[in-house]
C-alpha cells in the first residue's frame, strides 16, 4: 500500500567566503557601435552564467544583454578569476563586471555631458541612450557617444575593475568572525508515496522556495533550483558509490550507478522570494550550490511523515526503508503486552 | 571495438545459410541494443562476423494464426507496446514490453533478441512463460518447435546451437484473452533492469483459481516458473489471503543472489509483493466469458 507524506527543511547556505582572497577581476571596453566586450577568467559550466554576466553588463551600460561580447575562460587574456566555484559567480564576478562597466559608462558620461550642456552627474544610462536624469528627451545614443569618445574625445570607454569579498580574518581563540560576505536561504517541501511493502519511495512533487538576493534571470535560477532538486532527489533515494574489498568502484557506470531519470523527476514548484541584498550586484546573491541542499533532508522528512521510519544514512534506498519498517514493526509487536 | 564483418540475410533461410557457413565465429544482429554493448565492453573476443537478421520480413509481424498469437522474433518492443491485437488478446505482454530500457531501446530492441540473450531479468520472459508459449526455431536440420521453458538454459544460455535462430514466438489460441499481469520492480523508472520481476496468468471460473501460473525474472539463473506457488493455487477460491500466500510461496522457490543492487532476502521480499500484485493485475482482467473468447 502508497503512503503519502509529507516533509520539510530549510537550510541556510553561506557565499563569498572572506577568511581568504577570493577576487575576480573583469575589464569592459564599449566599442565604437556601442556594443560591448566583457573579458572575465570566469567559466561557464552550463548554469547560464556568462547569460547572467551579460545582463549584469548590459543593465549597468544601458545597452541589451546581446549587445555584449563575453570572453572567458581564457586567463592569458583575462582578468584572474577565483573560479567558478562555490556558487560565487553571479555575486562576485557580477560585482568586478558591474564595476567595470560603470566605470566605463563614467567615460560615457564624461563625453556625453559635453554633447548634452551638463554635468556628467546629471546623466543615465538607458535604452542604448544616455539621458539627462528625468528629462529623457534629452539624450544622445550611446553609440555616438561611444565613437565621439574614441575619435573626438581620445578617451576610449574602458573600465577594469576588480572585487573581493572584504577579507575578515577569523578570531584565533574563538574562530568566530564574519567568514562569508553574504548568505542565501531556501525551504523546500516534498511530497512522497511510500511503497509500504516494497519500501519504494517515489517523489512526486517537490516546492522550492528559494532567497536568492534580486533574481537577475529568474528563468535560469528556476533551472538550477529544478537543477538542484534532481540532484537532491539523487543524493536521498538513489545515489551511491560502491566500492570492493579493494577499494576498486564497483558501479562506475550509468547502468549501475543509478541516477534520476527524467521518469523519476517529481514535479517542481519554484518560487523565488523577493529580495535584494546591498552587497551583491544589483542585490544578487546566489542559487547555484544551495538549490540542492534541503532536498534530501524535505524527502527524508516526508519519508517519515508517509511510514514512520528516521532514514539516518544516504541513500533511502527502497531495501533500507522496508528494513526500517519491518524494524518498526517488530518493536511495534514487542511494545504489545503479553 | 574490434573490427568484425558484416553480412545481411534476407530472410530466415538465408540467415540460417550465412550461419552454418560463418560457423561459431558469427553472432546474430537483430535489434543489437545487447550485441553493441557485448561488441564494446565484452572481455571475450568479438565475432568474426555479424549476420543481420534485422531485414529478413519472415521475421516481423504480429498476428493470429491457426496456433495463435504470432510474433515474429523481429518484432520490437515498441510495436508490442502499440499493437492492438496486443492490447486485445494478451495486455500483459504489452505492460512488460513498456518498461523494458528506454524509448529508443524499445524501438530497436526485439522480443526475439530479449529472449535469446537470455539474461535472468529479461523483461520478456515471464509474461511469455505465464501464457505457455511456444517458440519455434530454425536450423540446419529443419524447424524445431518447443515450449519457451526449454529455450532457457542459463544466464546468457539459451538451447539453441550455434546455427540456430529464434523465428517466432506463440502465445497458444487456448490462452489468448486469459487473463494475466507483469510487475517490475527495478532501481529507477527509466531505463531499469529488474531487481525482480513477475507475471502471473489465471482463469477465473466460478470464482476458482484454474490453471495459474506464476513466472518469475532476476531470482534465478533463468526466468523460472514457481510451481508450489500454482498448485497451492489450482482449485482454491479468489482472495487477496490466496495471492499473498501464493506469493509467499513463490518466494521461497526463488533462489536470488546477493549483491550490490539488493541483498538475496529483499528479493525475496519483493517476489512475495509482485507475485501478489501480478496475480491481483491478472484479477483485474477477469470477465465472466473469458474463456469463450480464447476458443
Amino acid at each position: 500500500m502508497k503512503r503519502r507524506g509529507r516533509g520539510l527543511a530549510s537550510m541556510w547556505y553561506p557565499v563569498g567566503f572572506t577568511v581568504a582572497a577570493n577576487p575576480s577581476g573583469a575589464v569592459v571596453k564599449v566599442n565604437e557601435d556601442g556594443t560591448a566586450v566583457v573579458l572575465t577568467g570566469t567559466v561557464e559550466t552550463g548554469q547560464g552564467a556568462l547569460g547572467v554576466l551579460s545582463q549584469i553588463a548590459a543593465e549597468a551600460l544601458g545597452i541589451a544583454p546581446n549587445d555584449i561580447h563575453i570572453v572567458s575562460g581564457d586567463t592569458d587574456t583575462c582578468p584572474m578569476d577565483t573560479g567558478a566555484i562555490a556558487s560565487r559567480t553571479t555575486y562576485i564576478t557580477g560585482n568586478a563586471i558591474a564595476a567595470a562597466a560603470a566605470m566605463a559608462r563614467d567615460t560615457l558620461f564624461e563625453v556625453a555631458a559635453g554633447m548634452l550642456g551638463v554635468k556628467a552627474s546629471q546623466l543615465e544610462a538607458k535604452d542604448h541612450k544616455i539621458q539627462v536624469k528625468g528629462f529623457p528627451a534629452r539624450n544622445v545614443p550611446i553609440a555616438d557617444v561611444a565613437l565621439r569618445a574614441h575619435i573626438v574625445n581620445g578617451t576610449p570607454p574602458i573600465g577594469s575593475a576588480t572585487w573581493n569579498p572584504p577579507t575578515v580574518p577569523l578570531d584565533p581563540e574563538t574562530g568566530q568572525g564574519k567568514p562569508f560576505g553574504t548568505y542565501v536561504y531556501a525551504t523546500q517541501i516534498a511530497e512522497v508515496d511510500v511503497d509500504d511493502e516494497t519500501g519504494e519511495v517515489e517523489v512526486l512533487r517537490v516546492t522550492a522556495s528559494h532567497d536568492c538576493g534580486t533574481a537577475i534571470n529568474p528563468m535560469l535560477v528556476e533551472g538550477q533550483i529544478e537543477g538542484g532538486v534532481f540532484m537532491g532527489l539523487g543524493f536521498a533515494v538513489q545515489e551511491e558509490i560502491l566500492f570492493d574489498k579493494q577499494g576498486k568502484q564497483i558501479n562506475c557506470n550509468l547502468t549501475n550507478y543509478i541516477m534520476p531519470t527524467t521518469l523519476d523527476m517529481p514535479a517542481v514548484e519554484c518560487d523565488i522570494v523577493d529580495s535584494y541584498d546591498e552587497t551583491g550586484p544589483f542585490g544578487a546573491k546566489a542559487v547555484g550550490e544551495p538549490s540542492l541542499v534541503p532536498t534530501a533532508a524535505a524527502i527524508c522528512n516526508a519519508i517519515y511523515d508517509a511510514v514512520g521510519v528516521r532514514i539516518m544514512s544516504l541513500p533511502a534506498t527502497a531495501e533500507k526503508v522496508l528494513a526500517g519498517i519491518k524494524a518498526k514493526r517488530a518493536a511495534e509487536q514487542k511494545q504489545i503486552p503479553a | 571495438m574490434k573490427p568484425f564483418g558484416y553480412v545481411a540475410a534476407i530472410d530466415s533461410e538465408h540467415a540460417v545459410a550465412l550461419l552454418a557457413e560463418y560457423g561459431k565465429g558469427a553472432k546474430v544482429l537483430a535489434g543489437g541494443t545487447d550485441l553493441l554493448a557485448d561488441l564494446k565492453f565484452s572481455p571475450h573476443p568479438p565475432p568474426d562476423v555479424v549476420v543481420d537478421i534485422s531485414r529478413a520480413a519472415d521475421l516481423k509481424g504480429i498476428a493470429l494464426t491457426d496456433a495463435g498469437l504470432r510474433l515474429g522474433a523481429m518484432v520490437t518492443h515498441s510495436e508490442i507496446v502499440h499493437s492492438p491485437l496486443i492490447a486485445e488478446a494478451a495486455p500483459a505482454l504489452a505492460e512488460a514490453a513498456v518498461v523494458i530500457g528506454a524509448v529508443q531501446t524499445r524501438n530497436l530492441g526485439t522480443i526475439g533478441g530479449n529472449l535469446i540473450t537470455c539474461v535472468p531479468s529479461m523483461d520478456s520472459g515471464p509474461t511469455l512463460l505465464a501464457l505457455d508459449a511456444r517458440v519455434t526455431v530454425l536450423g540446419p536440420r529443419g524447424r524445431r518447435e518447443m515450449p519457451l521453458s526449454e529455450l532457457f538454459v542459463g544466464p546468457r544460455r539459451t538451447s539453441l546451437a550455434f546455427d540456430e535462430i529464434l523465428i517466432e514466438i506463440v502465445v497458444p489460441t487456448q490462452n489468448l484473452h486469459k487473463p494475466a499481469a507483469f510487475q517490475k520492480f527495478g532501481l529507477r523508472k527509466g531505463q531499469a533492469l529488474a531487481l525482480v520481476n513477475a507475471a502471473a496468468s489465471f482463469w477465473a471460473p466460478d470464482g476458482v483459481f484454474t490453471e495459474p501460473r506464476i513466472a518469475l525474472g532476476a531470482v534465478a539463473p533463468t526466468v523460472i516458473r514457481a510451481p508450489k506457488a500454482e498448485a497451492y493455487l489450482t482449485g482454491r477460491p479468489v482472495s487477496e489471503e490466496a495471492m499473498a500466500e501464493a506469493g509467499r510461496i513463490a518466494a521461497t522457490e526463488a533462489k536470488p543472489i546477493t549483491d550490490f543492487r539488493a541483498s538475496a532476502e529483499y528479493r525475496r521480499d519483493l517476489v512475495a509483493v509482485l507475485v501478489k500484485r501480478a496475480l491481483a493485475g491478472a484479477f483485474g482482467r477477469v470477465t465472466p466469458n473469458q474463456k469463450d473468447l480464447a476458443s
